[in-house]
């Protein structure tokens, strides 16, 4: 999902951004996208002091009032094991957080340079390269995780492994065509003629011409990478209890639909604002970069 | 034309056989060896090893083994499942119907509703529709399929029963199941629906701000047929890739969707066949998807030599 969304977004950002004249401007964008900051560091903020903001232990079983509606102790509710659904949010964000931050860690520790020596070397280093990562993008992007978790088990760890190696080719692809146009500028020449090896290039010069982009990118991928380990969750194939995620909160809650719909709604809304205000926060980041391009 | 069609069958075929590769390749970085996890996670017996030894030449070299595994593919043989005992075609073959079923009928509610809202919203475009089409489908892509449908089988299904909340219909007629797969295949195609919209919508408005519109409009062509035959015409292309990379993501989306509806698909196998370590069933379903999702990449690759005559020249020189 994450690959064609995203290449699609990067795409219409460069043509409707020109022909509408930016999409939202000024006031608008500020409110929203200080909004999304907001909310970021609210989660940010439960994932680090969950044992001090979660007023129950979020595994802890109640197992005569399951399902039950908010009330005063549990301000969420209940959920099929009477556990707090508010202190398992509150736990929940920390693997919510986590996961994705170690597929964008892989991706960038792996896609930045396999990218960057595709653009810089060409010819057949690029030639190679580019079609391993063709390879990867040949299976539906959940499928290929689906297939690794089921090689090497069920597991947090496992979940986030094989979703990195699907972000590897989305980020490496990305850097390869910003490399590319760095490349063919006169700065990059210039270096070259003062015989810098080629990994000075890239970080000490290079970097910081794509460095937004690359951060826009990566807030984008954070985003996709939560969505996919929550549908790995989701499907019990990613964190197994007595880990927490909203995906597996999602399940949860799912398997229990008939008797309370109410548990349903929470980690769904929690997944959701925290991915809307990473795609409103990355649609800055990226939206900025094509409009100093324009100005330029 | 013909070079151009040649040219992307032999590159997708090789991809496929990459792909093949992979899958299995896989089979073998897995802790343990292959006959154990053919087996279900348990060590076989001494006949069972020999069994698969034969079957699939376990104790040869590896490429052996491939091409031996990949022989069996081909004739259509793809193995035994561990949970049913019976053959793994006998047990996909069976739910095919369903999971094409509906990744058809979201691809339809993408393209049938997603398009022509999107060339709706770039002719009539002003400030306050513009923003509200870029946050609204910027929150639409963002909202993941399993969260659409679990909240959609929720309201629809359980409180206002408009639609059945569970299963796929298998048994009834084509209006049953298109009843029972209404729910799934709205909440499968709803954040690709936006984004398609989203992506016409801007291609339309770069479209009609092109020299060549102002000719057709100065000429005096209506507003409608420029819009239809003029500008859509000139944008497809990008609707054609938005199109084709969302059907990837819809085949990948259908696993999560059949499994929260509970629907007897592709998609709920394999999740159960991962769940229950069923080895030679989750290597036939991904290789079947697989396979899918390349042949509809080769489709818009065609499309586009198609829509755009310059597309067929890649790779000639002048």
């Amino acid at each position: 999902m994450s690959s064609a969304a995203s290449d699609v977004l990067a795409f219409e950002r460069d043509t409707s951004s020109r022909a509408a004249g930016g999409r939202f401007e000024g006031l608008f964008q500020k409110i929203v996208v200080v909004t999304s900051a907001v909310i970021l560091l609210v989660i940010v903020c439960c994932a680090l002091f969950a044992p001090w903001l979660a007023p129950h232990s979020p595994n802890t079983i109640h197992l005569f009032n399951p399902y039950s509606p908010p009330s005063r102790g549990f301000p969420f509710g209940q959920d099929s094991a009477g556990r707090d659904i508010l202190s398992r949010l509150i736990y929940g964000a920390r693997l919510s957080l986590l996961g994705p931050s170690i597929v964008v860690g892989i991706a960038f520790a792996v896609g930045v340079p396999l990218g960057f020596l595709a653009a810089y070397r060409g010819g057949f280093t690029d030639g190679l390269i580019s079609r391993v990562f063709d390879v990867v993008f040949a299976f539906p992007p959940l499928l290929l995780a689906v297939v690794i978790v089921a090689t090497f088990g069920a597991s947090f760890n496992t979940a986030v492994f094989a979703v990195a190696i699907t972000y590897i080719p989305l980020m490496g692809r990305v850097v390869r065509s910003a490399a590319l146009v760095e490349r063919s500028k006169t700065y990059v020449e210039e270096c070259r003629l003062q015989g810098y090896g080629a990994w000075r290039i890239l970080f000490v010069h290079m970097m910081p011409n794509i460095g937004r982009v690359l951060i826009g990118q990566t807030t984008l991928y954070f985003a996709y990478g939560l969505l996919d380990l929550s549908a790995l969750s989701f499907l019990g194939l990613g964190a197994q209890p007595p880990q927490i995620d909203w995906g597996g909160m999602l399940e949860n809650a799912n398997q229990g639909v008939f008797q309370s719909a109410t548990g349903v709604v929470f980690p769904a809304v929690a997944i959701v604002l925290l991915v809307v205000s990473l795609n409103f926060i990355a649609d800055w980041a990226l939206d900025y970069e094509s409009r100093k391009a324009g100005q330029l | 034309m013909l070079r151009y069609i040649v040219s992307r069958i032999a590159m997708q075929f090789a991809v496929l056989i990459a792909s093949t590769i992979i899958i299995f390749f896989l089979l073998h970085l897995a802790p343990g060896n292959p006959a154990t996890l053919l087996n279900g996670g348990h060590p076989p017996s001494p006949a069972t090893l020999k069994y698969f030894n034969q079957l699939y030449g376990f104790d040869r070299p590896l490429p052996v083994q491939y091409l031996i595994w990949l022989r069996h593919v081909l004739e259509g043989n793809l193995g035994t499942s561990v949970a049913t005992r019976t053959s793994v075609a006998s047990v996909i073959v069976p739910r095919i119907g369903l999971t094409l079923f509906l990744t058809i009928y979201a691809v339809a509610i993408m393209v049938v509703i997603g398009v022509p809202l999107g060339i709706v919203s770039a002719v009539f475009r002003s400030g306050p529709s513009d923003f509200l089409a870029s946050v609204g489908t910027l929150t639409f892509t963002a909202i993941p399929t399993y969260v659409t449908g679990v909240v959609m089988a929720v309201v629809f299904g359980v409180e206002l029963q408009w639609f059945p909340a569970l299963g796929g219909g298998d048994t009834g007629s084509f209006l049953t199941r298109l009843d029972h797969l209404t729910l799934p295949a709205v909440a499968l195609g709803l954040s690709s629906m936006a984004l398609a919209s989203r992506i016409t919508r801007s291609a339309v408005i770069g479209e009609l701000e092109k020299p060549h519109i102002t000719g057709a409009r100065a000429r005096g062509f209506s507003g409608p047929r420029v819009v239809a035959k003029h500008a859509v015409r000139g944008s497809l292309v990008p609707v054609v890739t938005i199109v084709g990379a969302q059907v990837g993501y819809l085949l990948g989306g259908a696993v999560v969707i059949e499994y929260a509806f509970g629907l007897n698909g592709l998609g709920s196998l394999l999740v159960s066949s991962v769940q229950g370590k069923d080895y030679a069933v989750v290597q036939a379903i991904a290789l079947f998807i697989t396979a899918e999702f390349l042949l509809i990449s080769l489709l818009v690759d065609l499309l586009y030599g198609l829509i755009d005559p310059r597309v067929r020249l890649v790779g000639r020189t002048a």
